[in-house]
């Protein structure tokens, strides 16, 4: 665990510590040519022993610990004989609240929040072209990847997430 | 197909330094299980399973002592 002060992180012992969890993973092809995955995910990680200078952390939930975790994705191929196959992809991440302090200070937090991503592709019949156009974080979420408290120098230091992007991708595979 | 796991795990300890001088702290001990299943429409070992529906459920715990 790290605690931060004064300009140091120090590295502390919790001297007790359980985690559990459990998944669940579906992988199927329901009809030709569409794939579909979805994931759920329980996680719950606590310190149980923990007392860093003073300060009691015990049973205080793991930084970076969402409890809940779902992930999907849909994936479709179209094939088009002589003029190749389109591609559609999307899928999607939900994570829980996750902590990034193990103060569980409300402020280095960051809420459940959804990242959905999105790609249409067409590859030739002869799979030598690929033209693909892609979307990620197409809802625009924001969000925090990390956060420090820096509130010792009247700050907090706060890492965001990437914002939403869209892009163009050719590729040409010499065979 | 279940499956299922025992994992027990090392890290040593170390040095820093800190606003205090310098201070060291202990080695980690982890133990973690697990077990899972696994499973298709037509069932069978995992090498052959029928690709229109995988279900995976896994279930796992760890202590750090």
């Amino acid at each position: 665990m790290i605690v931060d002060g004064i300009g140091f992180s120090t590295t502390s012992n919790a001297a007790d510590a359980e985690i559990y969890g459990a998944e669940f993973e579906l992988q199927c092809l329901p009809i030709d040519n569409l794939f579909v995955n979805l994931g759920l995910g329980y996680f719950s990680a606590e310190y149980e022993d923990l007392v860093v200078d003073a300060v009691d952390y015990s049973s205080n939930e793991m930084t970076m610990s969402p409890e809940l975790t779902f992930n999907g994705l849909i994936h479709c191929d179209i094939p088009m004989g002589d003029r190749g196959s389109l591609t559609l992809q999307a899928d999607f991440n939900y994570q829980d609240e996750v902590l990034f302090d193990a103060l569980n200070n409300p402020l280095m937090r960051e809420g459940g929040y959804w990242l959905r991503n999105g790609r249409v592709s067409w590859t030739s019949a002869d799979v030598q072209w690929e033209v693909a156009a892609f979307g990620r974080n197409v809802g625009d979420e924001e969000y925090m990847v990390y956060a420090f408290d820096l509130s010792f120098f009247g700050f907090n230091e706060e890492m965001i997430g990437t914002p939403r992007g869209y892009g163009l991708e050719f590729m040409y595979r010499p065979i | 197909m279940l499956y299922g796991g025992v994992t027990s795990g090392f890290k040593a300890g170390g040095i820093q330094t800190t606003s205090d001088g310098i201070s060291r702290y202990d080695e980690e001990q982890l133990f973690s299980y697990e077990v899972g299943f696994k499973s298709s429409l037509a069932g069978g070992a995992y090498a052959s399973m029928d690709p229109r529906l995988i279900t995976t459920i896994r279930i796992c715990r760890s202590l750090h002592l």
